[in-house]
């Protein structure tokens, strides 16, 4: 018999201790530098942020991964990788052009990576086949996953390089289908030279 | 306060909350590490709130887009992902047993609200009144008839399945 409001309530907290959240304060203040990183950019001018940033610049010849020859010219900032203060690598995609530009930008940054872009038909799957190359635990903590900037299409990605194990390669897959927005992009952390997706 | 700490001490108790107030425990996790992250980004401010957990759960409560979730299930769930994204309705085993479950989801939305405050974060009339907005008096009005509403119906089932 539940004889007090008290002891009502420990039943209820007895039976609710199961529930815990599941991510660890790495993932939390991960996403939070992203939170405070795009409130930095909607009040700060974008010409100071690139000031200290190693940039890269690629001109497409096309909307969507190199697109054909004829399609207008669009001259803009495709992709960035800029390193901030505390080491930390920001990483933004506005067009999915020149992956093997990308990567060796990333390098420069220090971050060993391989970046594919695939274009996909309307309902192919949207993931790369299982190669059985397993994915190091760590890279929740090394990669912290972007969303669209306010008021465009780009998707940032913060990049801890300093905590990447030695001698291991982030692998990232882009996906999108060319006449949608749409876009996903799947990870995955891997001792020495990662496995192309297909 | 370090945030690491606060998160460590504060997290389960916040979740358990939410929990409680929208019925799901995977959507209370994403709106809760929501939450966390905007107290992260404003560490300076949030750390100087009265109840800094009673700010993690306002916040999430007044959520209405889970950016968290496509973080944790559409792109870096820790492997490849699967291309699919899994369903709030998804059972797992963190979820509290269906009796309280029901019986808490049963209370209008400000009794259940108060009442989590009240289970999970041990906060008092007045700071509860003040973390919903409403008057102290409101409060304790919700929690009384919340907590009959409670007893009422985990009575009827304890007959049958004594709890522990």
């Amino acid at each position: 018999v539940i004889s007090s409001d008290d002891e009502l309530y420990r039943v209820v907290r007895t039976r609710f201790e199961p529930v815990r959240m599941s991510a660890g304060v790495g993932e939390i203040m991960a996403h939070g530098r992203l939170l405070q990183r795009r409130r930095r950019l909607a009040g700060t001018a974008v010409v100071g942020m690139m000031a200290t940033a190693v940039a890269i610049t690629l001109f497409s010849a096309g909307p969507f991964l190199g697109g054909p020859a004829s399609a207008p010219k669009n001259i803009e900032l495709a992709s960035s990788v800029e390193i901030e203060d505390d080491g930390d690598v920001v990483l933004t995609i506005r067009q999915l052009v020149d992956p093997h530009e990308l990567r060796t930008e990333l390098s420069k940054a220090g971050v060993p990576a391989m970046v594919e872009f695939k274009e996909l038909s309307p309902g192919a799957a949207r993931r790369c086949e299982d190669v059985g190359q397993p994915s190091i635990p760590q890279l929740s903590e090394v990669i912290s996953a972007g969303s669209p900037e306010p008021g465009s299409d780009s998707w940032v990605f913060i990049i801890r390089p300093a905590l990447m194990p030695d001698d291991t390669t982030l692998h990232l897959v882009v996906f999108a289908q060319p006449d949608s927005n749409a876009r996903q992009t799947q990870a995955k952390l891997v001792k020495g030279e990662p496995i192309p997706c297909s | 306060m370090e945030f690491a700490a606060f998160y460590k001490e504060a997290k389960d108790d916040c979740l358990r909350t939410v929990t409680a107030v929208v019925g799901n425990c995977e959507l209370a996790e994403d709106l809760v590490a929501e939450a966390f992250s905007k107290a992260w980004a404003s560490w300076a401010k949030v750390v100087n709130h009265p109840v800094p957990r009673a700010w993690i759960v306002r916040t999430a409560l007044n959520a209405r887009v889970s950016w968290w979730r496509r973080f944790r299930h559409e792109l870096f769930v820790g492997d490849w992902l699967e291309g699919q994204q899994p369903s709030y309705e998804d059972t797992f085993d963190r979820f509290p047993d269906d009796q309280i479950m029901t019986a808490i989801r049963a209370l209008p939305q400000r009794q259940c609200e108060v009442l989590a405050l009240r289970i999970f974060l041990d906060l008092d009339t007045e700071t509860t009144a003040r973390s919903l907005g409403i008057a102290p008096g409101t409060v304790t009005a919700h929690l009384a008839r919340a907590t009959r509403a409670l007893r009422d119906c985990l009575a009827s089932n304890l007959e049958q399945e004594p709890l522990p």
